[in-house]
């Protein structure tokens, strides 16, 4: 059995270096996904590496200015597989048992996209994912990253895009008909943390208008499994952080304080013994 | 007393066969095993969904396990080819062959796609990756 500790954050560009080796030490993280980052690759490694020379730069074929990928793997347990302006997919062969297929993705955002365009790349992206775990022959996967959609928005649930529902026993029949298609399914534990009860925050990325229609707190930052992970993951591990540890990353009126990233991170935990 | 059925179509000929986008892209993409002495190699992966044609433009390292980085994608949103969309980090629409094969030269030629292509290229010389196969 090993446990995986993962950390997904959207840094919009800020060099947040001190940060994320806080939260990944203070979480004890093995997989640091970063989108929008911005900073210095070594740096990084320094401030992860100061206590204990622990975590390692994967292939430097995805590091790009969209994405970076940190991981206490030794790149040889770090496939890439494929990337585009949109995700990166790669394999994490764990030590002790089966391989992982991760999809680390950040779809476009809403002020510069209409909702139907985001549905209409989720929808792509989506089928992309099908297509890879067909050729790999892998259906261990894990989607995570920005989607700049909630959980309850169409190309979330919609069968011919994500198809991620909220709940793992239905989830675990792994896949439903209709009109004759079979479609499977994602499980999305994300709905469980839009709100208040039982969250430190209620959701990753607030925003606040003068529309009629304003959710004031978004879950744009989330994560997908496949049916054959619900029973390895820890639902308890899931949440948004709010402190690296050692400070707030929110601002006196407890929302993410743009100092750091207009985006929470993320962490959740998978126990592997992966049959 | 048979009738005779007339044929209603004209006759066509190939003299006018107009390149479509999905072509070009093939044409481009034979010519990158060219320029990286086949280490890399261009491939189109095309996608038809709910009228659309979609065509990823896609670099493939065949050393480091088949790799792929797909550069962009051309949609088709009709049967006629042209206008097309490109989609990469910005999305823009495309009138015709000439607009597209001029896009195409800039893309092939900027400084991230020359950094991309390198960086693919060194680490299939070192062909690390493919020790864990």
């Amino acid at each position: 059995m090993q446990r995986l500790n993962f950390l997904f954050w959207n840094t919009n560009r800020k060099p947040l270096i001190k940060e994320i080796a806080n939260i990944a030490k203070h979480n004890n993280i093995d997989v640091i996904l970063l989108a929008e980052p911005n900073l210095n690759d070594a740096q990084l490694l320094l401030e992860l590496n100061l206590e204990q020379v622990e975590y390692e730069f994967q292939n430097p074929i995805f590091q790009s200015n969209k994405f970076k990928v940190i991981t206490k793997f030794s790149t040889h347990f770090i496939i890439p597989i494929e990337q585009e302006d949109r995700y990166v997919c790669f394999k994490i062969k764990v030590p002790v048992g089966e391989e992982l297929l991760i999809f680390l993705i950040h779809l476009p955002d809403k002020r510069n996209n209409q909702p139907e365009s985001i549905r209409s790349y989720a929808g792509r992206v989506a089928r992309r994912i099908n297509e890879i775990e067909i050729e790999q022959n892998l259906n261990n996967t894990v989607v995570i990253g920005d989607f700049n959609m909630n959980p309850s928005d169409i190309g979330m649930v919609d069968a011919e895009s994500f198809h991620a529902i909220m709940d793992s026993e239905i989830a675990k029949n792994e896949s439903r008909i209709v009109s004759k298609e079979k479609y499977y399914y994602f499980y999305n534990p994300m709905w469980s943390l839009h709100g208040d009860i039982g969250n430190n925050v209620a959701g990753s990325y607030f925003y606040k208008n003068a529309e009629l229609v304003n959710y004031h707190w978004n879950v744009f930052d989330q994560v997908l499994l496949r049916p054959s992970l619900i029973d390895n993951f820890e639902k308890d591990s899931l949440r948004f952080v709010d402190s690296d540890g050692e400070k707030t990353l929110l601002t006196k009126r407890g929302i993410p304080n743009d100092e750091y990233s207009d985006h929470l991170p993320l962490i959740f935990t998978l126990n592997l013994d992966l049959k | 007393m048979t009738a005779i059925i007339e044929n209603l179509w004209p006759d066509f000929t190939t003299d006018e066969i107009v390149r479509n986008p999905k072509i070009i892209l093939r044409e481009q993409a034979s010519f990158l095993g060219k320029s990286t002495k086949n280490i890399l190699t261009g491939n189109i992966r095309t996608e038809s969904w709910r009228n659309q044609f979609s065509h990823s433009f896609q670099i493939v390292a065949p050393n480091l396990n088949n790799y792929t980085y797909t550069l962009f994608t051309i949609v088709e949103e009709d049967i006629f080819g042209f206008p097309c969309k490109f989609q990469s980090e910005s999305s823009f629409s495309i009138k015709n062959e000439e607009e597209l094969l001029a896009r195409l030269k800039e893309i092939f030629s900027s400084d991230d796609t020359k950094k991309i292509i390198n960086s693919l290229m060194s680490q299939s010389i070192e062909n690390n990756v493919q020790v864990v196969k």
